[in-house]
């Protein structure tokens, strides 16, 4: 609830509270390491590690959520540039298209479970489309509050993901004809 | 696809990298304030004592216990003694302040 959210922030700003924040942590972390496994395509590792740094870089700029947005949306920008950062210095390095992690969970189980399926066709998009449908499909945001957390113009953001469903669509059919 | 996360430790992990607060930081230099002056004022004592206690049995046999007491208290009135309490008194009663608000 946005009110405990706001309760659990001042008892921080005020305080300094390491348990309210824990609060928060606890209240947001499944949904923040969820959007971050998905952009790294399963992998939980660095996902964490990530969700860790969001979630410090977090209280540390707490002073500056203005509260104007959902502190869950604030987190949620957060992470995507968390995740930039570290796409960006890894592109440095090697081609993050060229990473693939086998999604670890439910990876035993049958092969037209439709997760599964979903979370393939996932790596045949852009780091662009995927970050637009995880926030749009996959975790429920509106336009808007992609377009905030993800730092895009609006239009930017129905085009990558109406691209990215587009792709999804294509190979998901694809696999249910030959599956 | 919103699939549930359990904590496993997490939010603990989260917690134990948080940088310290102004205020913890302002507690524990009280705290250490209040120890170093509880250790002077325990030397500026032992310093005091000891060669008190050498002389204790001279004092003893020498005067009447009125008159101990009075050469006790000469030899805690020492300006240096009563300047080294002093200090220690008030540095430690600045720093135990706040917790004295906390628990009265």
């Amino acid at each position: 609830m946005p009110s405990q959210d706001a309760d659990f922030i001042a008892r921080v700003l005020v305080h300094g509270d390491h348990h309210a924040f824990g609060e928060l942590v606890k209240r947001h972390q499944s949904l923040v390491r969820n959007l971050l496994r998905t952009w790294l395509r399963g992998d939980q590792a660095r996902a964490d590690d990530l969700a860790q740094e969001t979630f410090l870089k977090a209280y540390r700029n707490l002073r500056q959520f203005s509260g104007q947005v959902q502190f869950s949306t604030w987190l949620y920008k957060i992470a995507y540039n968390e995740f930039r950062a570290w796409a960006r210095s890894a592109r440095e390095h090697e081609n993050i298209d060229d990473i693939v992690h086998e999604p670890s969970e439910a990876s035993g189980q049958a092969s037209h479970d439709f997760r599964e399926d979903l979370t393939r066709a996932m790596r045949h998009l852009s780091l662009e489309e995927r970050s637009a449908v995880t926030c749009c499909a996959m975790h429920g945001m509106t336009h808007q509050e992609a377009s905030e957390v993800l730092g895009w113009p609006l239009g930017t953001v129905k085009t990558h993901l109406l691209r990215g469903k587009e792709i999804l669509r294509n190979r998901l059919a694809e696999w249910s004809t030959t599956g | 696809m919103n699939n549930y996360i359990p904590d496993d430790g997490f939010t603990a992990r989260v917690v134990d990298r948080l940088p310290r607060s102004r205020a913890g930081a302002a507690e524990v230099l009280r705290w250490r304030i209040l120890l170093v002056s509880a250790f002077l004022a325990f030397c500026l004592v032992i310093v005091q004592i000891v060669p008190l206690a050498r002389d204790l049995d001279q004092l003893a046999s020498a005067y009447s216990p009125g008159e101990t007491f009075r050469h006790l208290l000469g030899l805690i009135r020492q300006p240096a003694v009563m300047l080294g309490g002093a200090v220690c008194v008030i540095v430690a009663g600045f720093a135990s302040i706040p917790f004295l608000r906390r628990w009265v």
